[in-house]
């Protein structure tokens, strides 16, 4: 019978430092086996010795696709600990869980996508396969917050303008505290809307951040004209089965765990539970 | 198919059962160090076991397929060598569940809804439930806060058992609703039911309606609560509840549960344990970083009759309480759900 609550034993292949407390982990199963993962799918991660945390993918790699790519913030109890991995330590991986991004509903459609702090490695996957696909989409749009600089995540890709121009995406950056170096934007992320054009025509918007932020962008974004489903949430929440049965990422009807992460913001309104 | 057994003759009909598979019924426990005692399923071999005549068992009889504790698996580690293994439980045969009441019943096929017929399959609980005979036992009895008329979960029920027994007199009366059920029956020592005894049982049913005069109306519930999200009354209903959980323990169709880690002091090794977790604790939909979705009480107490009502109506087409009055009976602040629902219903 399959268990599924045991998970694949996982290498470590590679380790990024992000930020002083985000690493980004590339990992492969012991199997070899592929990875099958939508992009805004999420994982579970086993930590032997401390427990499993829900943890969005970033990125598959590999021609075979296996290697798998995630970013993770130290702020739990059990995510702490994977500052002490390093390349080769063994974790388990679970999933992968959660509905992935509409992908056939965004296609012909200009893509604004809205983060804040690491909220970007939950859409970071869809950057990636809009741009591999960038014919079947409109304008690509990144607008991204950070507490401060320091606190920007995959600054290789953010800041790397002539790719971004190769790839046609646009990048528009802020942080709310800005140190002796920085010369870009200062202020939350909703004000970048200001400092680019934004038309709701044929555009699917996609938020993803701390709450507050997401209250905001949403609000902001309706505001624009943007209707409830044409902004796509992706919600995080303590999913602990993944499999909709343990009840911890409920809001209102809606399991985050399966009828989401990624929700219209329409159908999570639909809700009754506050959603951020 | 029914038939009838005389009340002489049901150590027979166990001493057959237990021949041929495991009997879980109803047992008295407590009592040697306290004067409580209370109601338990467990393993029975003798007709002495049983606590055939039981009012209410205190944990219901979903712990037989979802125990409060239940591990998960094991992994030891070396180095960077890391072994699993599967401790979840098999029954190594068919287990007999005796003596079920019809509102327990109804919520084992609310935790089916939940275990096995939504988009995961999990498939230990699905073979305890293939591997499970079902015998039910409707109620002679009704309790304080017993309202399963209501919500169709009771007196009697039509699906969910392989046997459906009732207490007529000298004799149980007992319907089949399977062929494994049919087959149970079909000892010498059954007799084939009368019109007598059907009306017998008919009375004895009715009896037991006429008792539970509360009228919870689902339908009427469901329809409120799409409005009732953010009424003061909430705040009204919660105000006596200590966040115990209990109501959540004793509850036959809360299913949600936390996974946590039993480890060794070095991390070496461990065991991934499933146990039963209570939406009304404060870090229930607490997240990383401590944002907490449900702070208030109020929220987390309206959480948990919106899922049994509003959310499992809109998730499975059926709500999630069968009436069977344990939340209302353990609960130490006595707080009267149905009192809450009466209030809603009433607009």
């Amino acid at each position: 019978m399959n268990n599924l609550y045991m998970p694949e034993l996982a290498l470590v292949e590679d380790i990024k430092e992000e930020t002083s407390n985000i690493r980004t982990l590339t990992i492969s199963l012991k199997s070899r086996k592929p990875f099958s993962v939508l992009p805004g799918q999420f994982v579970e991660l086993t930590i032997f010795g401390y427990g499993e945390f829900p943890v969005s993918v970033s990125a598959v790699l590999g021609p075979t696709r296996d290697r798998l790519q995630t970013t993770i913030q130290r702020i739990g109890k059990v995510t702490k600990e994977t500052a002490n991995l390093s390349v080769g330590s063994t974790i388990g991986i679970r999933g992968p869980f959660g509905n992935g991004f509409p992908l056939a509903e965004m296609k012909g459609k200009n893509i604004c996508i809205v983060t804040g702090g690491v909220g970007l490695a939950a859409v970071r996957y869809l950057i990636n396969y809009i741009i591999e696909n960038r014919d079947h989409y409109g304008k690509l749009q990144l607008l991204h917050g950070a507490r401060t600089p320091g606190d920007l995540i995959y600054k290789d890709f953010l800041f790397n303008n002539e790719e971004a121009q190769e790839q046609g995406i646009e990048i528009l950056l802020t942080v709310d505290q800005p140190d002796a170096g920085w010369e870009g934007h200062v202020g939350v992320v909703t004000e970048l809307f200001k400092r680019t054009t934004l038309d709701p025509v044929n555009t699917m918007a996609v938020v993803c951040g701390p709450s507050i932020m997401m209250k905001f962008a949403t609000q902001c974004l309706a505001n624009m004209g943007f209707g409830d489903d044409q902004m796509l949430v992706s919600m995080e929440r303590r999913m602990q089965c993944g499999m909709g049965m343990c009840g911890h990422c409920m809001v209102g009807q809606k399991r985050v765990c399966l009828d989401g992460p990624i929700f219209t913001y329409g159908s999570i309104k639909d809700a009754l539970e506050r959603a951020f | 198919m029914e038939k009838v057994l005389d009340k002489a003759h049901f150590s027979r009909f166990l001493g057959d059962l237990v021949t041929k598979y495991k009997v879980i019924g109803p047992t008295k426990k407590g009592g040697a160090t306290s004067t409580y005692t209370y109601t338990t399923f467990d393993y029975v071999k003798r007709v002495e076991d049983l606590e055939i005549d039981y009012k209410s068992s205190m944990l219901s009889p979903k712990r037989i397929y979802f125990p409060d504790s239940q591990p998960l698996y094991k992994y030891e580690k070396n180095g960077q060598n890391v072994k699993l293994e599967d401790l979840r439980e098999v029954w190594d045969k068919e287990r007999v569940l005796f003596g079920l009441r019809p509102c327990d019943i109804t919520a084992i096929l609310c935790l089916d809804k939940v275990f096995m017929e939504d988009s995961f399959v999990d498939h230990y609980y699905q073979d305890k439930r293939r591997k499970s005979i079902i015998i039910g036992l409707t109620c002679s009895e009704t309790r304080q806060h017993c309202f399963c008329s209501s919500l169709g979960s009771g007196p009697d029920i039509e699906s969910g058992y392989d046997l459906l027994m009732t207490d007529i007199g000298d004799s149980y009366f007992f319907r089949a609703r399977t062929d494994l059920g049919k087959e149970l029956i079909s000892a010498d020592y059954f007799r084939n039911a009368t019109d007598q005894d059907r009306e017998l049982r008919e009375a004895k049913l009715k009896k037991v309606k006429e008792r539970l005069s509360e009228k919870v109306d689902p339908a009427k519930i469901i329809s409120v609560m799409a409005d009732k999200y953010n009424d003061e009354l909430w705040n009204e209903f919660s105000d006596n509840c200590f966040t115990c959980g209990a109501c959540n323990m004793v509850c036959p169709t809360c299913h949600c549960f936390t996974i946590i880690d039993k480890t060794s002091p070095d991390g070496s090794e461990g065991t991934r344990v499933l146990v039963w977790d209570s939406c009304h604790f404060e870090r229930f939909a607490q997240m990383a970083g401590n944002l907490n979705m449900r702070g208030e009480k109020s929220s987390r107490f309206k959480h948990r009759l919106y899922h049994k009502f509003y959310y499992t109506a809109k998730q499975h087409g059926s709500v999630s309480c069968v009436g069977c009055g344990r939340c209302m009976e353990f609960c130490p602040s006595h707080i009267d759900v149905r009192a809450a629902l009466r209030r809603l219903q009433e607009g």
